[in-house]
């Protein structure tokens, strides 16, 4: 059966006015660009097709494909949708092609007027084409997935702006389309060398794939649908994989070595993450309540379902960590182990500091609270210290690798386990201890 | 149809649904009553699988429905509070879309449409868009939605606000119909007025609580309990213990303070066993001036439930 929720989509978004009025406009501007490029139908033209292309898919679309989600939570049909018998596969590339259609026909006709006028080869013309069609997918897709994300974490914004999604959107995919027209003729990862526009194609083609992959699982989540931690982890395990290709000689040669190198780059990865979906998901005390019931009760299979995707990534990090403690860098002893001991403490600490400020009575900017105290502990109080001149504060801010390694480890464990009691302390009074409060 | 055990729900610091335990059988309609905050949206929201509980179970024919929402979406039609439409779309458009959305084939698409839009006598406004419908005919669109697939259960959260006197009796009307044809629905109003008119049982809810379940006046079973009231013509002292001997009597209550002797007690709904215990009454000489079963309306079986949790 057709998917109902594109149909419903087209019969929206696409009218004989408007199937209408997108070449009228698309035409008056190219037909100004040609005028003012001499009369000529040239790279001129074709470099507004390409502009207006990516304007069109990667912005509007990315607005659109957000504002699909946050459109139906304002208007309260979204409960709707969710009882409905459609699969998370269908409601997804329902939403996600449906929505942006009318912005894929506007693009769709740039990109025949730049066919028709780039001064280039024709493969050249045609692998171009595919770019801006993959980071126009992209784009929509990382906004789709960041709308519904956002949205599972804190329905009031389905009131803000579909384009502070569709800016996700362009942020995400706007550096891949930079890097496709870089000068580098080739790319080298994991030692194979291709060439460079060639392998941005392939590796968006991922990138697109990962998003619909985030999109079909959010959209389950939203569904009720239960899945397991199976997905983030592939993903997670995949970025690592994906990045580790790109460590050159460069690199292992101030890293002591090619394993210890990419390791580096997954804990980066790892720890990137952490922080991020700490951010993006929700810490609803009722999450914890509900994970503390289900260990009560040794339920292992549903915790898996609704564990956090920064508590994997944070046991990600555990264990490359610690593997990093034991193996890097060689020879260099046992202060440089402690660094990544050190590393790893600062982030529980950090991790502790935003639960605490969320397991407040009053949630309500909680995370930008926790941002803010973030931006004291690592910017402010440092700048403070080395302006005052005692830079020995150091090791109370940052992880040591060498001179005051022990000690500043020791200190963030200190501050650890300070700030973790004050958490268990507030959650318990707050969420821990049921008060029934109803009127 | 629908079975309920040790149900919580958990907002952020405050315990919505409180160890909620209650079944519905098949067909009826239950009035989901309380006042505001007691929990009825949230219990309304589990039902539906919209929400997950903290602990607790809902059975939906016999299935989890925590463990198979989407089985339960197939089979439940609900109708929220606040309810939103597509408004350019036109009626004809929305049943269709609600209809293919809710995975019904194809060739059996038009008579879906066509017989969810009679039930709610909205066919002749199919190419009207519902933008430009009125209050009363955007809810019974928004119903029409709720009910196109058929499902066996049908959840409605405040159905009747905002609507006028002949849309209300009409609503009611379009429930009675639903009730016959065998769905089952679960209603929750403030309106208990109109709720009388087509509910079986109502559930009343406090602070997260269920604090009764009871069938309402008309449609117990010949062995449920009833209330009745008996008037006496002159002073009687022995009442109390003539009916204390009498098998069958609970709830006394005898009221001799004004000038009429009078008493209310629980007693069965059988019409046989009633002519039984007059017979009783008259054969103890009880002077006896009226006899006769007190209908209490439902608003006034819903006040009692609270003050009696107000006492407690």
């Amino acid at each position: 059966m057709f998917n109902p929720e594109f149909r419903r989509n087209l019969w929206l978004e696409v009218t004989p006015h408007r199937l209408i009025g997108m070449p009228l406009v698309l035409g008056a501007m190219f037909l100004l660009a040609y005028l003012l490029n001499d009369q000529e139908w040239g790279q001129g033209v074709a470099n507004l097709a390409l502009t207006l292309c990516g304007l069109i898919s990667m912005l509007w679309g990315a607005s659109l494909a957000a504002e699909s989600i946050l459109s139906e939570v304002r208007s309260h049909t979204w409960e709707n949708q969710r009882m409905s018998a459609m699969s998370a596969w269908d409601m997804s590339w329902g939403k996600l092609l449906g929505a942006t259609i009318y912005s894929w026909y506007g693009a769709a006709i740039c990109l025949l007027v730049y066919l028709t006028s780039a001064d280039k080869p024709f493969s050249v013309v045609i692998k171009v084409m595919l770019l801006f069609v993959l980071c126009g997918l992209f784009s929509q897709s990382v906004a789709l997935v960041a709308s519904l994300q956002i949205l599972k974490k804190d329905r009031s914004v389905a009131r803000s702006q579909a384009t502070v999604y569709a800016v996700f959107g362009l942020m995400a995919a706007a550096p891949l389309l930079q890097l496709a027209f870089n000068q580098k003729i080739s790319a080298e990862w994991y030692g194979i060398t291709m060439n460079y526009m060639d392998f941005v194609l392939i590796s968006l083609v991922f990138y697109v794939a990962w998003a619909w992959i985030g999109i079909y699982h959010a959209m389950r989540s939203e569904l009720q649908m239960q899945h397991g931690i199976w997905g983030w982890t592939l993903f997670v395990i995949w970025l690592m994989g994906y990045l580790m290709g790109f460590v050159d000689d460069a690199l292992v040669m101030r890293w002591g070595g090619v394993g210890s190198s990419r390791l580096l780059v997954a804990c980066l990865v790892a720890l990137v993450l952490t922080y991020l979906m700490i951010f993006v998901e929700s810490k609803d005390p009722v999450i914890f309540l509900r994970l503390k019931t289900m260990f009560e009760q040794k339920k292992w299979q549903q915790i898996s379902r609704i564990l956090p995707c920064w508590f994997i990534t944070l046991l990600f990090a555990f264990m490359i960590c610690m593997t990093l403690a034991s193996v890097f860098p060689v020879g260099k002893g046992f202060e440089s182990s402690l660094f990544f001991v050190a590393l790893y403490l600062f982030v529980l600490r950090d991790v502790c500091i935003i639960l605490w400020v969320n397991f407040s009575q009053q949630r309500k900017r909680a995370d930008i609270t926790a941002v803010l105290y973030l931006i004291v502990l690592y910017g402010l109080l440092p700048s403070i210290a080395n302006a005052t001149g005692l830079d020995i504060l150091d090791i109370f801010f940052f992880p040591q690798g060498e001179g005051n390694a022990f000690m500043g480890t020791c200190i963030v464990a200190v501050q650890f386990a300070i700030v973790l009691w004050f958490t268990k302390k507030r959650w318990q009074s707050n969420y821990d201890i049921r008060t029934v409060v109803h009127e | 149809m629908i079975k309920v055990e040790h149900l919580c729900f958990e907002y952020p610091g405050v315990r919505a649904l409180d160890d909620v335990s209650f079944t519905v059988e098949k067909g009826s309609v239950v009035a989901l009553v309380g006042p505001n905050g007691a929990g009825k949206t949230t219990l309304l929201h589990c039902l539906a699988a919209l929400d997950q509980p903290l602990s607790g179970v809902i059975y939906l024919d016999g299935d989890d429905i925590t463990q198979h929402p989407r089985m339960t979406h197939r089979k439940t039609g609900y109708l929220p509070d606040f309810f939103g439409l597509y408004e350019d779309l036109t009626v004809e458009r929305c049943l269709r879309y609600h209809a293919c959305a809710h995975g019904i084939e194809a060739d059996k698409v038009e008579h879906a449409v066509q017989q969810a839009a009679e039930r709610l006598d909205i066919s002749d406004r199919m190419q009207v868009r519902a933008k430009e419908l009125s209050r009363g005919l955007r809810q019974r669109l928004a119903i029409a939605q709720a009910i196109v697939h058929e499902p066996p259960l049908l959840l409605l959260d405040e159905p009747a606000s905002g609507l006028d006197p002949e849309a209300r009796h009409s609503l009611a009307t379009l429930f009675l119909s639903l009730r016959d044809l065998g769905l089952t629905l679960i209603v929750s109003s403030h309106i208990l007025t109109e709720l009388e008119a087509y509910s079986t049982h109502m559930l009343v809810m406090r602070q997260g609580k269920i604090i009764s379940q009871d069938v309402i006046h008309g449609y117990e079973s010949s062995v449920a309990s009833c209330q009745l009231r008996l008037k006496l013509a002159s002073d009687f002292p022995e009442l109390d213990s003539v009916l204390k001997n009498i098998g069958g009597i609970s709830a006394i209550q005898i009221d001799d303070q004004a000038d009429v002797w009078q008493a209310s007690f629980s007693f069965s709904c059988d019409k046989t066993l009633q002519h039984n215990l007059l017979k009783q009454l008259i054969e103890s000489h009880v002077p006896i001036a009226s006899f006769a079963e007190e209908k209490r309306d439902m608003h006034a079986a819903y006040l009692d439930k609270m003050q009696e949790t107000d006492h407690v």
